[in-house]
């Protein structure tokens, strides 16, 4: 996608000039060539009338931006604007059972009911607790139902769960089932859950595109026409299919699996 | 092994590491030093990276660093400011001083502040219960001050929303007051429109307990006659698999009812019966030193 083109035919050169800006800041700055290659290999969203008319609010939004932080500001406009989730729909044909690797500490901060998250006294103590309350068959009482499972920008990159039984499979090692799913293993180790949810129940799903990936690193940028998205294998594999479905909550979610460190 | 990304909080002065930490926090910093992945939010990445070191020098300062801000925030009324970027700064200050260890100074501005956190709350229903949360592993009473703090506990147990943080607070001082508190909490939250969940709390009462089947027989006398209640707490540590991983608590847990026993009630004698802390591990030295100084008739402790 031309995003000067693109911004000079919805408004003029003024649009250029502010896409320009913030292009250029984007190049600038840590991970915001990631973000400029994402919008440059992008195949799906201006041949879809939901796409392009995403990219005309981003323009819009373009010309009252104030120079500095082009990636926050993009974040927070993907939120307001509704920029995110805008691509193709996903291939009907895909199965239904959906997966996302989640960071124990992000479950423990963000998802874990309020009221009565224990407190983290030791690691021993907190892998137990993931392994064994998160983890087990009244997770849902664990958990806040409420609490709102989001990506970065206000879509969920989620893998299907019949590819992860060829790609990482339980007993996969931890380090392993992060790179599947395109992620880099963190170090120090951290304990992470196996997030499970039915697209029926969270759908739709749709095509990931870069307004979802923004500065993901390792985002692989969607053939045109493409009915789902391929993770970056950092092991050098295959990688595993996977869409974008929208933020969801708790409630929604079935017995999570415990993955570790 | 590569350096922590959060390291160079090490190697700066507080100032500009305070400075830091609010940006970062607030996802303003123009120098970002530390590039957040795009699966994770600042606050979740921060935590993964620091805590797993327990208490070593990172996250000691990380948690005094965030108690510094938080004092500023509350200082400033963020909390009670109505703007959403605000409450969520101060609820992530709240969880990193929750969760990692603090200097002692900052422990004893935390220990304050959830004292006074019903009246510096103000409107806020939150702002009590991060305070609360956040004192269970910081709160550092002296030799002479478990009673006061058992009863402070207590009192926050009587609002539903908060017992289960009170129970946990309870716990880390004295296992026989919280496990005394244990049966009211569950007919309450059982009997609650919704019912509150029992895992978390009986998780953290499973976790502390752990193998002292003196405490878990105690635990079990709490429950006699009241069926329903303990098939439930048993329901409860069910889900947490401690029939299979724990059978000889499992199989108190099981047995009939039995007589009323003889663990003394009194707090202060066994606040500090096993606790992983090295903090905890000093009070109990200094309980000890002070029990020593009694019965030797020299003076006594300062605190005591």
């Amino acid at each position: 996608m031309d995003l000067l083109a693109l911004a000079e035919s919805f408004v003029g050169a003024e649009g250029r000039t502010a896409a320009l800006r913030w292009t250029a800041e984007l190049e600038t700055s840590p991970d915001g060539t990631a973000f400029v290659s994402h919008m440059t290999n992008e195949q799906n969203l201006q041949t879809l009338a939901e796409g392009k008319q995403a990219i005309e609010r981003l323009v819009s939004a373009l010309l009252g931006r104030s120079a500095g932080e082009p990636i926050k500001w993009y974040l927070e406009t993907a939120e307001h604007q509704d920029l995110a989730f805008k691509g193709r729909p996903a291939a009907r044909s895909l199965p239904d059972q959906l997966c996302k690797l989640h960071r124990g500490y992000a479950v423990w901060s963000r998802l874990a009911s309020p009221t009565d998250r224990p407190a983290v006294a030791s690691s021993a103590r907190f892998v137990e607790w993931l392994e064994h309350a998160v983890c087990g068959q009244h997770y849902l009482a664990a958990l806040d139902p409420t609490a709102i499972l989001r990506g970065r920008v206000p879509a969920v990159f989620s893998t299907f769960e019949q590819d992860r039984a060829t790609a990482f499979p339980p007993g996969t090692p931890w380090s392993r089932c992060w790179q599947v799913v395109g992620l880099d293993p963190p170090n120090p180790p951290e304990p992470c859950v196996l997030l499970r949810y039915s697209l029926a129940e969270v759908g739709p799903a749709r095509v990931p595109t870069a307004f979802d990936a923004a500065d993901n690193l390792h985002f692989v940028p969607v053939l045109a026409g493409a009915g789902w998205g391929m993770t970056k294998d950092l092991a050098g594999g295959g990688g595993v299919r996977e869409v974008v479905v929208r933020s969801f909550s708790v409630a929604r979610l079935r017995r999570p699996e415990f993955i570790g460190a | 092994m590569p350096r922590n990304p959060f390291g160079f909080l090490l190697d700066i002065p507080d100032s500009s590491a305070i400075s830091w930490l609010r940006s970062y926090l607030r996802g303003e910093s123009t120098d970002p030093k530390v590039a957040v992945p795009a699966d994770v939010d600042s606050l979740s990445y921060l935590l993964g990276r620091v805590h797993p070191l327990g208490d070593a020098p990172l996250p000691r300062k990380v948690g005094t660093l965030a108690a510094t801000l938080l004092s500023e925030a509350v200082g400033l009324g963020l909390h009670r400011s109505g703007r959403r970027e605000d409450s969520a700064f101060v609820s992530d200050l709240f969880t990193l001083v929750e969760a990692l260890p603090l200097s002692e100074a900052a422990a004893a501005t935390l220990n304050d502040l959830a004292t006074a956190g019903r009246l510096l709350g103000g409107d806020d229903p939150d702002f009590h219960l991060h305070a609360l949360r956040a004192l269970v592993l910081h709160q550092r009473p002296q030799p002479g001050e478990i009673r006061g703090y058992v009863e402070f506990w207590r009192r926050q147990a009587e609002n539903l929303r908060h017992a289960p943080t009170a129970i946990q607070g309870l716990l880390r001082i004295s296992a026989p007051a919280a496990i005394e508190m244990l049966p009211d909490f569950v007919t309450r939250a059982r009997t609650a429109t919704p019912p509150v969940p029992l895992i978390n709390t009986l998780f953290a009462v499973a976790a502390e307990l752990g193998l002292a089947l003196e405490l878990w027989k105690t635990l079990r006398r709490a429950f006699n006659d009241r069926f329903v209640d303990l098939e439930a707490v048993r329901e409860a540590l069910r889900g947490l698999r401690v029939d299979e991983r724990q059978p000889e608590v499992w199989a108190v847990l099981e047995a009939p009812d039995p007589q009323p026993g003889s663990l003394p009630t009194d707090p202060e004698p066994i606040w500090a019966m096993r606790y992983e802390s090295p903090r905890s591990e000093r009070l109990a030295t200094a309980r000890q030193k002070c029990e020593q100084e009694q019965a030797s008739g020299r003076p006594l402790l300062a605190a005591a």
